[in-house]
């Protein structure tokens, strides 16, 4: 469903992505692990066809990102880290918007916004301004938008940010059912547990570069690390934590 | 209507879709209707009313202009010059907020929205804001045509059409010169150059304004016609102008041709500027907002003597920051600059030079409200942000929040009524009789404008960069301020010369005004501990 071969991207004399290739199958949950500023989110942006890759190729559900943008975008689901929304509009004004902009007919719209909205426990908001939500309900609305027009793939930037525990557990078996559905889930997170936990696949990036790719006991085993973190750390990690912590402490006075 | 769309690459749902939001939006953020379900809202009704109010004011006043002048084609190119140039101020000095929205990125960009259509959809709630200023300063010049110049229905149509096609032109030209700058500036210098270019296109547009205030004064033009001048045919305002005469039946073959070649030249300037609203546009201007400037050229920020220390030192370095990096507030500013430089201007043509103290100054009231006008204008502007939620570091921080409403007002004091001050009295010491003439009416002048400052602060407290901003806030701050502001003003130039002349009267006003100020202050510190007292982080 999802492929990509060569594929970089320069900011000025700046390469945040070099060379990524990488395919993941329909029904596939992959978890995209690194660390701050590795090129997690611009992966996410090319592939989901907001940003053009300065070189190489990907294809989304058989299309091109950089030639045929609208073509993948008809048929993906994205929840981006920051909560970004029309802030003037209600819950149900948004998901409207976006069932519109989807080419949903009206009463199909209607009635499915409905049951996402209940099922993430948002019905009583439904007609409040997202201006007065919490980041949590607001994760929850980004969540709606995504899936709302049954996508083929869905890219979770962070989804669980803000989200309670309840929340979170509905998100995470939410993830898996989609998955079980066929539906590929491309899934961004710091959460190294619940990437662990969730994803039946996992590739880690560091300074725009692949640096693991496996399942969790694959890459422990591959870093001899006894853990998904400790391989993590072991991977991408710059500074000791130990030593980090204490430098911190004596930074307080303590 | 579909295949139409459809033909221009334009999707009509989703055209109708995003349309119908940025109206919805643009209404509600400009103090419109709540959704019904809505627990509060904090936009104010200050930017309807305030746009309703200055539509209005400035319809008043473009109706006195064809009221007085007797030719058609002359009244109406007065009109369409005003209203062009009032339109595309108020475009310019909400130019960030009103065109386009950093946000659209994250919502629009991840859906199967083309650019066009995007485009397409911006432009029509730019078209529905600007058609409807438009038509609410044009509706009392048009009776105007109909009643005085003895037109019938016909012009009262053309005065519409021609104000509006005039506007939409303008808005077509801003959109297209700004559209052009993002997408050719790398975003790290997008600031700067949108800064200066906005700078020069609002003093162009405030020159234009004077030229044509200046010219209708003079009681000579209001028997003249400017259609007897070759010239003025190759000027493309007769050609809006035009359209009155034309629709109205009045004009002949060259009124007839001049009003279509200005629809063609609106319809060609909105195509012209076609496909440049972009998501790639908003994706520009989201990376300009977080863009830093080039290693090797950073300023690091000095410390001012007065503003070196607690609350006042982080208002200092979040204002000037702010200032640097913060698009909206400083395209917000620079729009408003040629219009004080503009009633500096006016001032000094109304003989303002002449020494207050010898008794014969009279009238230049317009200088008196650029001293007023700009500090106020300022203050209000540094109460809105888009990162307004950053606000919470006041209250969750051991920070005083009346220490930093009084730092933020002692900023805008210092720095813009300062300078202002320091400006006007090197001009009034080279052209009054004595330079303690100038230095005493500097200071008295700027006591009073700081008394107003200060009175703005008392009735609106607000933190800094606390509130979330409002469509056309601006440009109705500006509308409300000229118009209580203009009655003010034409009191210091009457009374200023007759309390001079009068030395123990002089010496009654200073320690009037001084305690004036020290009683406000005291009031603003009272006032601020109070609403603080009560302010809450939601």
């Amino acid at each position: 469903m999802i492929q990509t071969h060569g594929l970089r991207r320069d900011y000025g004399k700046t390469t945040a992505l070099h060379e990524l290739t990488l395919q993941v199958g329909r029904g596939e949950i992959l978890g995209f692990l690194g660390p701050n500023g590795a090129g997690k989110s611009t992966t996410v942006k090319i592939l989901a066809g907001m940003l053009k890759p300065t070189a190489g190729r990907a294809t989304v559900a058989g299309f091109d990102v950089a030639t045929q943008p609208v073509e993948v975008k008809r048929r993906i689901g994205y929840v981006p880290e920051a909560a970004a929304l029309y802030e003037a509009l209600t819950a149900r004004e948004y998901l409207q918007l976006v069932a519109a902009l989807h080419h949903q007919p009206f009463d199909e719209a209607r009635r499915r916004i409905a049951e996402l909205l209940d099922q993430l426990d948002l019905s009583a908001a439904i007609d409040q301004r997202l201006g007065e939500f919490s980041k949590g309900m607001k994760q929850k609305v980004l969540i709606a938008s995504a899936l709302l027009h049954r996508p083929e793939v869905v890219f979770f930037d962070e989804p669980l940010t803000g989200l309670d525990a309840n929340a979170a557990l509905v998100v995470k078996e939410l993830i898996r059912s989609l998955a079980a559905q066929g539906r590929t889930i491309f899934f961004c997170s710091h959460v190294l547990e619940v990437v662990e936990r969730v994803c039946t696949r996992i590739v880690i990036i560091d300074k725009g570069r692949v640096v693991a790719d496996g399942t969790a006991a694959a890459i422990a085993a591959q870093t001899s690390a006894g853990s998904l973190e400790a391989a993590f750390i072991a991977l991408t990690g710059r500074r000791d934590a130990a030593q980090v912590t204490q430098d911190l402490l004596r930074a307080l006075g303590d | 209507m579909r295949r139409l769309f459809a033909l221009a690459g334009i999707d009509a749902a989703q055209w109708a879709a995003l349309t119908r939001t940025y109206l919805v939006m643009d209404l509600r953020r400009s103090g419109g209707p709540k959704p019904a379900g809505s627990r509060g809202d904090s936009a104010s009704a200050l930017p309807l009313a305030g746009l309703l109010i200055g539509a209005f004011m400035n319809s008043i006043v473009i109706a006195l202009l064809v009221f007085l002048v007797r030719d058609t084609l002359t009244a109406a190119a007065g009109m369409v010059a005003m209203a062009g140039m009032t339109i595309s101020m108020l475009l310019l000095v909400d130019f960030a907020g009103s065109v386009v929205s950093a946000e659209d990125y994250w919502v629009v960009a991840p859906r199967p929205v083309t650019s066009r259509t995007y485009f397409a959809a911006r432009l029509a709630a730019v078209l529905v804001y600007v058609a409807a200023f438009a038509v609410l300063m044009s509706i009392v010049p048009a009776f105007v045509f109909t009643i005085r110049h003895g037109l019938g229905a016909g012009a009262f149509v053309g005065a519409i059409v021609a104000t509006v096609a005039s506007g939409l032109a303008g808005t077509g030209l801003v959109i297209g010169v700004y559209t052009r700058l993002i997408a050719r500036v790398p975003p790290d210098r997008l600031v700067r150059v949108m800064s200066a270019v906005h700078l020069a296109a609002s003093g162009l547009s405030m020159a234009g304004f004077l030229v044509v205030m200046k010219g209708f004064e003079d009681a000579r033009i209001r028997d003249f016609s400017i259609g007897d001048l070759g010239w003025i045919w190759y000027v493309p305002a007769t050609w809006y102008a035009a359209i009155v005469p034309a629709f109205a039946g009045a004009g002949g073959a060259r009124e007839v041709t001049a009003a279509l070649a200005a629809l063609v030249v609106t319809a060609a300037v909105l195509g012209g500027a076609a496909g440049r609203i972009s998501l790639e546009f908003a994706l520009r201007l989201s990376e300009a907002k977080t863009a830093t400037r080039p290693r090797g050229r950073q300023r690091a920020l000095v410390r001012i003597p007065g503003f070196g220390s607690g609350e006042a030192y982080a208002v200092a370095t979040l204002v000037r920051a702010q200032f640097r990096y913060d698009l909206r507030f400083r395209l917000g500013i620079l729009g408003v600059l040629p219009m004080t430089l503009f009633y500096l201007f006016l001032g000094w043509d109304e003989g303002v030079l002449v020494d207050p103290f010898t008794g014969s100054a009279k009238g230049g009231a317009p200088i008196y409200m650029a001293v007023a006008f700009l500090p106020m204008i300022l203050h209000s502007a540094l109460q809105s942000s888009d990162h307004w939620r950053a606000s919470w570091i006041f209250l969750a921080t051991p920070a005083d929040p009346a220490r930093l409403l009084v730092a933020a007002k002692n900023f805008v004091a210092v720095f813009v009524l300062g300078t202002y001050l320091l400006l006007m009295a090197a001009f009034w010491a080279v052209f009054y009789d004595r330079v303690w003439h100038a230095v005493v009416h500097a200071l008295i002048v700027g006591a009073g404008a700081h008394i107003l400052l200060q009175g703005a602060v008392i009735l609106s407290p607000q933190l800094p960069f606390a509130k979330e901003p409002q469509r056309a806030e601006q440009s109705a701050r500006l509308f409300m301020l000229f118009f209580f502001g203009i009655m003010f003003v034409t009191l210091a130039p009457m009374l200023l010369p007759f309390i001079y002349a009068r030395p123990p009267l002089t010496i009654a006003l200073v320690v009037l005004l001084a305690g004036a100020t020290a009683l406000l202050e005291w009031g603003l510190h009272r006032r601020a501990r109070a609403y603080f007292a009560e302010l809450e982080f939601t």
